[in-house]
Parts: C-alpha cells; structure tokens; sequence
C-alpha cells in the first residue's frame, strides 16, 4: 500500500499508509478531491499537532481492517452502549488533556468511531459519580448558588428510584 | 490545557449522550449550569407516570407534573403511563376502576402541558383506557405519535400467565386501538412498534399496518403469548382461514432494522410468511431476535447472497425447530456478528462451525444448552455449549469480553480439565440452569462458586482468565446476578483493601461487587439496563 505523508500542526511530517489515512473522512474526501495532483507533497493537518497525530493513527491502523460503520445506525438511539474494546480500553488510557485532544482530533479529521470511543470513556468517566466526584473528576467550577441546587434537586425528585 | 467544558456544545451533547439512567441524568444536571441545559432535555425525554396507590399516581410524578406548571414538560418526547402499582394484573376494567377518577388528570391535563407535536411516542403498560384518551386527545390536536410501545407486564408479572386462556382471547385487539387513527384507518408515519398482545386475527390488520409505515418502521416488536400453546394456535389459524385471511405482500420495510417475534411456534406458519424475507430487508437489518420461531422463518438467508447479510446482534431461543441445521446455516453465511444469544436445546455440535465463523468479531456469546433433544429423537446426557470442546478453542475469539456458559457445562469441564478462555475476557457469566429447586432463590452458595472455580479459574502463573465472575442471585434475593471480582493473591492492592472477601482459593481473592461499585462497573461490563438483556432469557 502507498504511503503517505501528513503535516502536523507543528511542521512535523509523519509517514502513514494511505489505506490507515483514509480512515478519515475528511483526508479520504481530500485525496479524491486532489486526485495524483500533489502525489508526494505532504497533507497538512492545521489542528491537530504531532504527539496527538501519532495516537489517531495509531489507532487508524489498529483499526485499518474494520468494517465501515453504517451512518444511520442507531443514530437516535437513547439505549446507547457504553461498551469499549479491550484494545482501545486500553489505547484511550492517556491524561484528560490527551483524551480531549484526542476528541477534538476525530472530530476534526471527521472518524467517527475513533470520536464514539473518546465519548464514550468521558461518558464512562462521568457515570457512577456523585456531581461533586464529576466536579473534581474533570475540574468544573460549581456555577450553582446552594438555592438553585436546592430547586434543581426538587425538580427532579421524580426521577429518583427509577 | 483543553477541559471538558472547552468541548463545543456539540460534542458535551454526545459525550453526555450516553448518559442512560435517571440516576445518571440526576447527577450531572447538579454540575453547573451547562451540563444542566444539555442534560436535562435528556432527562425529561422519556416520562412514565407511575401508579402509587390504587387510586393516585407516584406524589413525586404528580408534584412534578400535575400539580404545577413544570417547564420542562416541553422536552418530553416519549410519555407513558404504568398502572401496574401492586405487580398483580390489570384489566381494562379493572384499570377503569383504579385510575376511573383520575384518568383525566392524568393524561388530559398533563397533556395540555406539552407543547403541540413535541411527543413523539406512547408508552402503554396495562393502561389501555388511558392509552386511548392520550391518542383521542392527540388526535383531536392533530399530533402524531412515532412509536407505540405497549406491554401487559410480561416482564413484571408472573401471574399474567395463570390467567385463563380464554380470557386472554376475549381481550385481543388492542393493538388496532393503538395503530389506528380515529378513522380507523392504520396510523402512518411510525417508527418503532411494540405490541406483547399479538393474536394471529390481527396479522391482516398488522399487515395494513405494516405496509402503510414501510419506509419509516425502524424496529418491530411482537408477542404472541397465547399463540406457544398449540391447540390455540390452531383454533386460531382454522378461524383464519375459514374467513378467508390472505397475506399478499407487494411491499418491503426498507427502513427496518430490528425485528423481534417472540414465543411463535412454528404451527403460526402464517406469520412466519410475514417476516419472511418477502416483506423485510434482511441485508439491512441489524438486529434480529427470535424465540421459538426459527424453522421457515430463518430460511429467509437461502436467498441472499453470501455475505450480504450485516446482521449485528443475533438471538435465537427456540425449543421447537425440528430442522436446527438452518440456524448454523445462518451463522455461516455472513460474518461481523458482535452479539450472538443461543438458548438451543440441540447439540452444541450443530452450531459450532457457525459460531466460530465469527469469531473474530463477537464481543458477547451467550450460550446455553440445558437439555439437549437430537435430531433423531434420542438425549444426550452432557449439556452445555462445549466451552472444553477440543474443535471450540475460545483463544481465537479476541474480540470477546462476555462469555455466558450454561452451568451444566461444570460437567465437561471436570471431565477435560480444559477451559481456554478468550484472551481478554472481562466478565464470565455462569447460567442457572436447573438448580435445586430449594435453594433456588438463594443460589450460589459459597461451595457452589468454589467448586465452579476450581474449574474455570484454576491456578494458572499467567493469572486470571477473566475479571469479573456473575452468578446466580444477589443476595437479599435480586434479580441481579452476583458479581464477583476476580483478584490474583498478592497483589498488596488487592490485600490492602478493607472489604470482606467472598472467598479465597489457593490463587485468586473473590471480592463481592457491591451496588454503587456495579453502577460503575457497568459500563467495563456492557451490562444492559433491562433485566431482559441483563439474563438474557427468562429464568423464572
């Protein structure tokens, strides 16, 4: 397979097949939009910086051979699955600010799955813990007054035990 | 440094998507004011009314939503009410009598809270009188309902079945109450369908239905209750057929992409022509599940193409099919399936090469085989899904994190010696089957999981097989499994914490997961919030 080679937002030029590229969509649309027309220049990536490229392709070519997501999959779904391979489990075991990155990163070079699975593990984060646990976990000023709390609470009364 | 908070809208809206329980939902609306406007139109999304007393609604649910104007009311999107306040049954009129007085300011006067056409499905649970006046008061707004969910409490209630059959048959129908319009005619533009009362009169009516919402049905539920006792299916289908019923099918549902048929034997054949691959798309279908209907309605695969099939979650629970050779037929004719549910009472032998077919992309298996009828008749005496089967070497599943395994496979497994687990096993599942009908409640004991462990997690130096072990009943008695956490000994970790162990082999700490630490595990696990995915069949 061809390789390829992507600039990072910090100059830095990284190799990578053009199969594991096309993972995402936005890189896919521009290599047909380009077709042979820059064959060996460099695809510069603006928003996303060397140290964050290397994880998403790393995970691009873990994932090179999965079959493409259907895109009306469940998409409204409200019994959505938190469920996360044991490989990107562990791939996705990196500091908040590498998670967010990450995040960003998938959204912008548009690869859903790799966006589904940074999703999910903040959702994962997120679940279990009390607001204040939320709060500390991801360092969230309370912007609440203690009598809007009180309120929120008693509106939401219902929702308990269910 | 990038925060959560630094995220755009657009992906806290997804992140916080996945968010699924009241109590989830509860938390994170109390983090600060952005998460409460992103979270809260989640959590107001889906509201069932639920019966208290006899004669009131929950005092949360009316304090909340009939007592005062409540401005969240107009996030509500699916509204349903569950009359089932003392788990015994509910009947139309028995319903009447319970809710007579307040049926209007149930549905009517909550209904004048929301803003025109923001609902967009109905959620009946035995409360068919109230059922009618929300879609009466619907209608009469000119709104129109996406999905309809109706269920007579199968889930909750044992005693549904102890009533008479017979009764059962002067009920049927509801479902034209619910599908049609005030003309009569079937109510179009609908999504999902969900209907426990389902008779074989209504198939001509169902098919209008069906045809009438082709483009747009994304998922079909149907329970034929009544319809797994033989004799009535026959009445039934004599009836049918004495009155002329024909199916003609010129359509197909092109937007369908799950579709469950529950307790159908095969003498419904006519229903079985219904979904057979005449009407559904099966190449788009995702999600298929099927429960005593396997024979003909499985065929449907012999007409597509190898491969073409993008089957994701499959269940099969059949006791009748005379003919299982079609369901590994099934599983050999496409491959990406991540879910598979066995509940087969065929020799494990029959479906293997099917199973293996996947592999490489089966995230969950559950497969139980608690008595086993060959195809000639004849018994064989060693249950289970062959899990120490030299042909079923589970290493090459990488992809598996739950295995669930009949617990009749513990004779197997003592007289092999030989468990080869997936290589990144989260959670083992060892399913009741049979047990002593008098300890039954309070299974396992201690020495039932020790004995079980000895074979499943021997001690091994590359360490433990799998992370979390699940069975039986929590104790008090829950329908939740128990869930043990599997530690390997000496790790001081492990040591240092101040729980109390539920048992300890030569190896391995066996930490019972307490409730709040369950929540939390959820997610690593991939329990399902229902107690229909979390045991996956019917166990009681």
């Amino acid at each position: 397979m061809a390789p390829m080679k992507l600039l990072s937002s910090d100059n830095v030029e990284i190799e990578v097949e053009k199969e594991v590229a096309e993972r995402s969509v936005l890189i896919k649309n521009m290599l047909e939009d380009v077709g042979d027309t820059t064959v060996g220049a460099p695809i510069p990536i603006p928003n996303v910086n060397e140290g964050v490229l290397r994880k998403v392709i790393e995970w691009c070519e873990h994932h090179r051979n999965d079959p493409p997501q259907p895109a009306d999959e469940d998409s409204d779904s409200r019994k959505k699955s938190t469920d996360i391979e044991e490989w990107d489990q562990k791939f996705m075991q990196v500091d908040q600010e590498m998670l967010f990155e990450i995040i960003l990163a998938a959204n912008y070079l548009d690869i859903k799955p790799l966006l589904d699975v940074g999703c999910k593990t903040v959702a994962n984060m997120i679940k279990g813990k009390s607001p204040e646990e939320i709060r500390k976990t991801f360092n969230i000023q309370n912007d609440f007054t203690p009598e809007e709390e009180d309120q929120i609470r008693r509106e939401n009364e219902w929702a308990e035990d269910r | 440094m990038v925060l959560l908070l630094d995220l755009s809208t657009e992906l806290l809206v997804e992140i916080l998507g996945y968010l699924t329980t009241y109590t989830e939902l509860r938390h994170a609306c109390l983090v600060c004011r952005r998460f409460q406007s992103l979270t809260v139109p989640l959590l107001y999304r889906t509201v069932v009314l639920r019966g208290h007393t006899k004669h009131k609604i929950d005092p949360r649910d009316s304090a909340a939503f009939l007592k005062t104007r409540n401005p969240w009311v107009r996030f509500i999107r699916y509204f349903g009410v569950e009359t089932l306040s003392c788990g015994l049954p509910c009947w139309d009129d028995q319903i009447t009598g319970t809710f007579g007085p307040t049926v209007d300011d149930i549905t009517l006067r909550f209904l004048q809270l929301l803003e025109r056409d923001q609902l967009r499905g109905l959620i009946i649970c035995d409360g068919i009188v109230i059922g009618e006046a929300i879609l009466r008061h619907l209608e009469s707004h000119q709104q129109r309902i996406e999905a309809i969910y109706e269920s007579k409490g199968i889930r909750t209630n044992h005693m549904w079945f102890h009533d008479p059959l017979r009764r059962e048959i002067e009920h049927r129908g509801p479902i034209k109450r619910f599908l049609c319009g005030a003309s009569g005619a079937p109510r179009t533009g609908l999504t999902d369908i969900t209907v426990s009362d389902f008779y074989l009169e209504d198939m001509p009516f169902l098919h209008r239905v069906l045809e009438a919402n082709q483009t747009t049905l994304r998922a079909v539920e149907l329970d034929m209750n009544v319809l797994c006792v033989p004799g009535i299916a026959r009445q039934i289908t004599a009836e049918m057929t004495d009155a002329g019923c024909k199916l003609d099918v010129p359509f197909k549902l092109t937007a369908l992409r799950k579709l469950s048929i529950h307790h159908t034997s095969d003498l419904s054949n006519d229903l079985v022509k219904l979904f057979t691959g005449v009407i559904i798309d099966y190449s788009k279908l995702t999600f298929l599940k099927l429960h005593n209907c396997v024979g003909e309605t499985l065929a449907f695969w012999e007409s597509y193409p190898r491969g073409a099939l993008r089957l994701k979650c499959l269940w099969v629970m059949d006791n009748y099919t005379a003919e299982p050779g079609v369901v590994n037929g099934l599983l050999l004719s496409f491959e990406g399936l991540v879910q598979l549910v066995l509940d087969f009472l065929h020799e494990p032998e029959l479906l293997r090469s099917g199973v293996v077919n996947h592999a490489g992309t089966l995230q969950k298996l559950y497969w139980r085989t608690t008595s086993i009828r060959r195809v000639d008749g004849g018994h064989v005496s060693r249950p289970g899904c062959g899990l120490s089967d030299d042909s079923l070497d589970f290493r090459s599943f990488v992809r598996l994190v739950e295995l669930g395994a009949c617990i009749s496979e513990k004779v197997n497994l003592q007289a092999t010696g030989r468990f080869r687990p997936p290589p990144y096993l989260q959670a083992l599942y060892v399913l009741p089957a049979n047990p002593p009908s008098s300890s039954w409640l309070f299974y396992p004991t201690r020495e039932g999981v020790e004995e079980i462990c000895r074979i499943v997690a021997p001690p091994s130096p590359s360490g433990a097989p799998f992370k979390y072990l699940l069975m039986g009943f929590r104790q008090p008695f829950c329908q939740w499994p128990l869930v043990l956490e599997l530690s390997v000994r000496g790790d001081s970790d492990v040591e240092a914490r101040p729980q109390p162990c539920f048992l300890r082999t030569d190896q391995y700490l066996f930490r019972e997961v307490g409730e709040s630490e369950l929540v939390e595990a959820h997610p690593k696990l991939g329990f399902a919030m229902e107690m229909e995915d979390w045991v996956p069949w019917d166990i009681r």
